[in-house]
């Protein structure tokens, strides 16, 4: 396993890993996914209203710890995501470590790569490991919309800073001044793009209309993912996944998705009104993923260590790769550039893969990626070929439901799935899962996982 | 150049060029501890240092990190033969630190770690005190918690230090206060960081010499505060003596005389000179070391202290035990959510199992109760609480075991229901894990007969409130292999409860002994004493609850469970008197409302509908004494059958074992400690009277006869 042998070519646009078509790659050196663990994920305001982020993620890290029942010692490195970021735990993963019964000689990062965080938490630790730097890893990330930071307008603080600063009593009027009764409105965070002015939903919005998608088409695919989701958790698979959690200060068990709705129809969607374009909009409440609070996390290793500690992997994460376009374009198209990447690294056809898993911000985003993947005009003009990427079979699209049906906590939804596709193939005995996100700013993250 | 004196065993001495003189404690041993003979060092330094006329000042800190002084040698104390003794070693005492406050400059002692007793005493004889900002450190007189008063000074320089009210509560209970307290309480002249102290205190002492005439003299400079003042006012102080009086005989039951004698010197300290007063602590000081009650508690103190160093073994065995950084616990009810409690406050991460997630959420919650009122008291910050919450881990399945050293089961006590939780364990453990029972009777042997492996099955017997209740009772059978009770009495440890071991059989030890007393308190309601008399009673010996009320807190269910086991391995003893299943029927106890007492909201009363059914339906009076001498010879002789029969290891465990785990009055020391000083021959006597006259079940154990023989003491 020496360094020089996980030294990959790379493609020069891109970011793709090449790793596991290399002939002399020695066997046993690959990035294994052993167990994971998700908190379920809850509506915000609701359940986990008095947990924070860090709450979430160090309880989710203990339940992993237990469950993996390896040696905390034997943990190299602690790797979270989040996309609002509290100021009270900005290093989400340093406080994790600090919080758990972890050694303290674990560092832990914390990124960020909007919706994709906790996916890139997983490359993270892939490419450390394949690096050599290390062979345990506890990648994931956590979310808390209950507790994001509102924080006072800059007209505000200003004057509080000059107050703080100010000696004399009339100095200190001339300081608080500044300050009148709407300024003490708090700002909350911009959930617009800031190179667009336009809010997520106008831009999945603008992709519905692009690509031709209905609201029929929206409504149909959200009950699909609702009953996927619905069958999952009848099958007892999201029980094997999802821990109970106690949430502090009443400590009452909680043990299941909130979003998710066995019985919901299109009919029954067809009754909400559209919230990003009242007049001419087809985007609903019912058919975006909603505001929620969760934390997953997922234990990496190299596979010889694995095999070391006696633990039997759940599959290997073996390519990778981030694109990005411009958020004037098609924002959250990113998963459509990112996948032919994957295929063409990993020389295989969309229709060699198993098991697809796109994360579901909104539906009309989902089936924009869906129709890009098969369309010519997408092939050539934003990949440069005349061949579509390849045709995206339903029946493995999504299988145990997505964002718009499980819920979203935006740090938490890439190692959701990743735990959910690594035991899924175990399931269905099945090779081969491509996961992909879109995310923020343009950017889109795909993953390839192999069962062991 | 430094001038280096010759090193003494317990103190060195080092004066600068710059006139500064340091005083480093550091006595044999782990802690400094003050001894006789370190007293006569001390006094040796302090009249050479009043010789030397090139001495500026003095500073006193320890040569061990992160601990001044734990106090005065209790052995010493110990042999105090009577008053007069114990008021003249008092006076040697007072001495020394007498020419400690008189010397001609400055004295700072700097303070880090535990600060106590003999230890404050001397910081109290200093012009200036410093200690430092770290959690180890703690200053108090805890004299009275082993039944003395503070007898070198404290009582007098403490009031006039920070005030009377103030200095009452220290020494009264004895506790100790964090340095931000003491600081705020004027304990401290300063709150300096712990890297800070030493160079601090050398440049405070400077500064105290050269300012100028004797204004570091008399710590009087420091103007108390306006309330302080006017609680030393005589009518307010004459006020507060009373009350102080008062709570205290309700609060000792008139059984601890040491507090009362602290009480008397503090008022004297703030009505004489300070060598008046300190005469008059010396008094009280060796009328408090000779009494019975301070006897007893240093019995304690030194049998817990011996105990410590035991690792439970039989003599000989070299068996280790396993490092315990994560266990699990079986059953998250309130003796789950108590061991729960305790394992994850000292470190141990805790994977929690039960069937339902409803308990499991009640054992968060109590562990979150016991966390909120220590955040609320400033122990604990909210990260502190944040941690141990995050140690817990709770399940309703069988995942996560693997690698699972010990389990401690604390489901309900039922044979067949624990049989099965030691297969389930087998199954998802792994081949090692030691299996603890939290049973309070189920035989550890019968329990073992469910399991594979036996040698890994213990006993591990809690109190209820695990986190307050101070014991462990820890259980072997036959084939219990002693890595796994050197590894169960480790965990105790850390837990820091006292862990006696004990050997397996009906009711163990603590058990069998209370239940000898129930049944005996039982017999006295069948013979027709009222049910409030007898808690009367009992409490007027000095047990925290009487047996009536202890059943019906324990619930009548598993107290009848327990009487049945002890019935069936005792009959001769413990023999249930007829109709005692019909009162039972129906009677939970407390949390069922009913119980021998009527319980409703806050209040209860007596059932008296219970006497119709009695053979006596009248109620006679029994005398307390009479209820007290049978209840209580039943138990003291249950105490030694214990030890006659090898469950006891030897009478320290017994004495322990009853003060901590069923609250036997600490002032008497113990059982084993109560028959000595009643004589062997005296309790035979009694035992056989009260055998003629109620029953064969009070025939003295054969090793209570032969001690009345050979006048031999179980405690030399």
């Amino acid at each position: 396993m020496s360094k020089e042998s996980t030294k990959k070519p790379r493609k020069t646009n891109s970011s793709t890993a090449t790793t596991s078509k290399t002939k002399d790659e020695p066997k046993g050196d690959r990035v294994v996914v052993i167990d994971g663990v998700r908190t379920p994920f809850v509506r915000a305001y609701t359940d986990f209203a008095e947990m924070t982020a860090l709450d979430l993620s160090r309880i989710v890290t203990s339940e992993l710890m237990a469950r993996a029942g390896i040696d905390p010692k034997e943990v190299d490195e602690v790797i979270m995501g989040t996309v609002l970021p509290s100021p009270h735990a900005p290093n989400l993963a340093r406080e994790t470590v600090l919080a758990t019964d972890l050694p303290k000689s674990i560092p832990g990062f914390t990124l960020g790569r909007a919706c994709a965080s906790s996916a890139q938490s997983v490359i993270s630790a892939a490419e450390g490991i394949l690096r050599g730097e290390y062979d345990v890893v506890i990648a994931g990330g956590a979310e808390s919309m209950s507790n994001v930071p509102v924080p006072y307008s800059k007209n505000v603080i200003d004057s509080l800073m000059t107050l703080s600063k100010a000696k004399s009593f009339p100095a200190k009027m001339k300081a608080l001044s500044g300050i009148n009764l709407e300024s003490l409105l708090p700002t909350p965070p911009a959930i617009a793009e800031s190179a667009t002015g336009k809010t997520m939903g106008q831009h999945a919005e603008m992709m519905a209309r692009i690509n031709n998608i209905t609201r029929e088409e929206q409504d149909e695919f959200t009950v699909r993912s609702h009953q996927n989701a619905a069958k999952a958790r009848e099958d007892g698979k999201t029980k094997e996944e999802v821990m109970t959690v106690y949430p502090s200060p009443k400590f009452k068990p909680v043990s299941e998705d909130s979003f998710v709705r066995a019985d919901t129809t299109v009919e029954r969607l067809a009754g909400l009104k559209p919230v990003f374009d009242r007049t001419y909009g087809t985007l609903t409440a019912g058919n975006s993923s909603g505001l929620t609070d969760g934390a997953a996390v997922v234990l990496l290793m190299r596979e010889s260590k694995a095999k070391e500690l006696g633990l039997k992997p759940l599959a290997a994460v073996t390519q990778w790769s981030t694109t990005a376009l411009d958020p004037d374009d098609q924002l959250l198209l990113g998963p459509a550039l990112c996948v032919p990447e994957i295929l063409e690294a990993a020389g295989l056809s969309l229709e060699e893969i198993d098991l697809i898993d796109i994360h579901e911000a909104f539906a009309a985003q989902v089936l924009a990626v869906v129709k890009s993947l098969e369309s010519p005009d997408f092939a050539k003009k934003y990949l440069g070929r005349d061949e579509v990427v390849g045709t995206v079979d339903r029946e493995k699209l999504n299988v145990n439901g997505g964002s718009v049906s499980l819920g979203h906590p935006f740090g938490a939804t890439g190692a959701r799935m990743v735990i959910g596709m690594a035991k899924e193939l175990q399931r269905r005995q099945a090779d081969k899962a491509l996961l992909a996100l879109c995310a923020a700013g343009g950017m889109g993250t795909a993953l390839l996982l192999e069962r062991i | 150049m430094a001038k280096t004196k010759e090193k003494i065993r317990a103190t060195a001495l080092e004066i600068g060029t710059d006139g500064v003189a340091v005083l480093t404690l550091n006595t044999p041993g782990k802690l400094n501890v003050l001894s006789p003979a370190v007293f006569e060092e001390l006094n040796e330094r302090f009249e050479e240092l009043a010789r030397d006329s090139a001495v500026k000042g003095l500073v006193i800190e320890s040569g061990k990190k992160g601990s001044f002084v734990a106090g005065a040698d209790i052995t010493h104390l110990a042999t105090i033969k009577d008053a007069i003794a114990g008021a003249h070693m008092s006076s040697q005492a007072q001495e020394v630190f007498g020419k400690l406050d008189d010397l001609p400059f400055p004295t700072v002692v700097a303070i880090d770690g535990v600060c106590l007793g003999g230890g404050l005493e001397l910081a109290l004889a200093c012009s200036y005190r410093l200690i430092s900002d770290s959690p180890a450190t703690q200053l108090g007189l805890p004299e009275v918690q082993i039944g003395l008063i503070p007898g070198a000074g404290g009582t007098q320089r403490l009031p006039r230090l920070i005030g009377f009210t103030e200095s009452l509560e220290l020494i009264l209970t004895g506790k100790k206060v964090r340095p931000r307290k003491a600081f705020k309480l004027g304990l401290a002249d300063e709150l300096v960081p712990a890297q800070l102290l030493g160079e601090r205190a050398r440049k405070a002492v400077l500064e105290l010499a050269n300012r100028s005439g004797l204004a570091w003299e008399r710590q009087e400079g420091r103007q108390k505060a306006l309330t302080t003042r006017l609680a030393e006012s005589y009518g307010v102080r004459s006020a507060i003596y009373s009350k102080a009086k008062a709570d205290l005989k309700e609060k000792t039951g008139g059984h601890y005389p040491a507090p009362l004698h602290a009480l008397e010197a503090v008022r004297f300290a703030l009505r004489s000179e300070l060598k008046d007063g300190l005469a008059e602590e010396a008094r009280l000081f060796g009328l408090a070391a000779v009494t019975e009650e301070s006897k007893s508690l240093i019995h304690l103190f030194k049998t817990t202290t011996e105990l410590k160093g035991d690792n439970g073994l039989p003599e000989g065995s070299k068996a280790e035990a396993k490092p315990v950084t994560n266990a699990a616990v079986i059953g998250g009810g309130l003796m789950g959510s108590g061991i729960t409690t305790v394992l994850t406050d000292v470190g141990t991460r805790v994977r929690v199992k039960d069937i339902s997630e409803e308990t499991l959420g009640g054992t968060y919650r109590y562990l979150d109760r016991y966390l909120s009122r220590k955040v609320k008291r400033k122990h604990y910050r909210e990260f502190d609480r944040a941690v141990r919450l995050g140690r817990v881990t709770a399940t309703t399945e069988y995942n996560g075991f693997a690698h699972t050293p010990i389990t401690i089961e604390a489901v309900f006590e039922d044979l067949a229901l624990k049989h099965r939780v030691i297969s389930e364990v087998e199954a998802n453990f792994g081949p090692d894990t030691i299996f603890a029972s939290n049973t309070s009777s189920l035989p550890i042997a019968e329990i073992a007969k469910g399991a594979k492996r036996p040698e890994l099955v213990i006993g591990m017997h809690f109190f209820s409130p695990v986190e307050k209740m101070p014991l462990v009772e820890v259980i072997t059978h036959e084939g219990t292999a002693d890595w796994v009770t050197a590894t169960t009495v480790e965990l105790a440890k850390k837990m820091k409860k006292h862990a006696i071991v004990v050997r397996d059989g009906a009711g163990f030890y603590t058990s069998r002994i209370l239940a000898a007393l129930i049944n005996e308190a039982v017999r006295c309601l069948y013979d027709g004493a009222t049910i409030e008399s007898i808690d009367r009673a009992m409490e007027g010996f000095g047990f925290p609850v009487g047996p009536m009320k202890l059943m019906d807190e324990v619930g009548l269910g598993v107290a009848a469970k327990v009487m049945k086991i002890m019935t069936n391995a005792f009959p001769q003893r413990f023999q249930a008197p007829e109709g005692w299943e019909d009162i039972l029927d129906g009677r939970q106890g407390k949390a069922g409302g009913l119980g021998f007492y009527r319980y409703n909201g806050k209040s209860k009363t007596p059932d008296r509908s219970i006497y119709k059914m009695l053979p006596a339906a009248e109620r006679r009076t029994l005398s307390s004494d009479e209820i007290v001498e049978r209840c209580v010879f039943a138990f003291l002789n249950e105490c030694t059958l214990c030890l006659q029969e090898e469950i006891l290891r030897n009478p320290r465990d017994g004495d322990i074992g009853a003060v901590f785990g069923l609250g036997f009055p600490p002032f008497l020391g113990g059982p084993f400690l109560h028959i000595d000083r009643l004589g062997a021959k005296a309790v035979v006597d009694t035992l056989q009277k009260l055998s003629d006259r109620h029953g064969e079940r009070f025939q003295p154990a054969t090793i209570l006869v032969e001690r009345a023989k050979s006048d031999e003491k179980f405690f030399v």
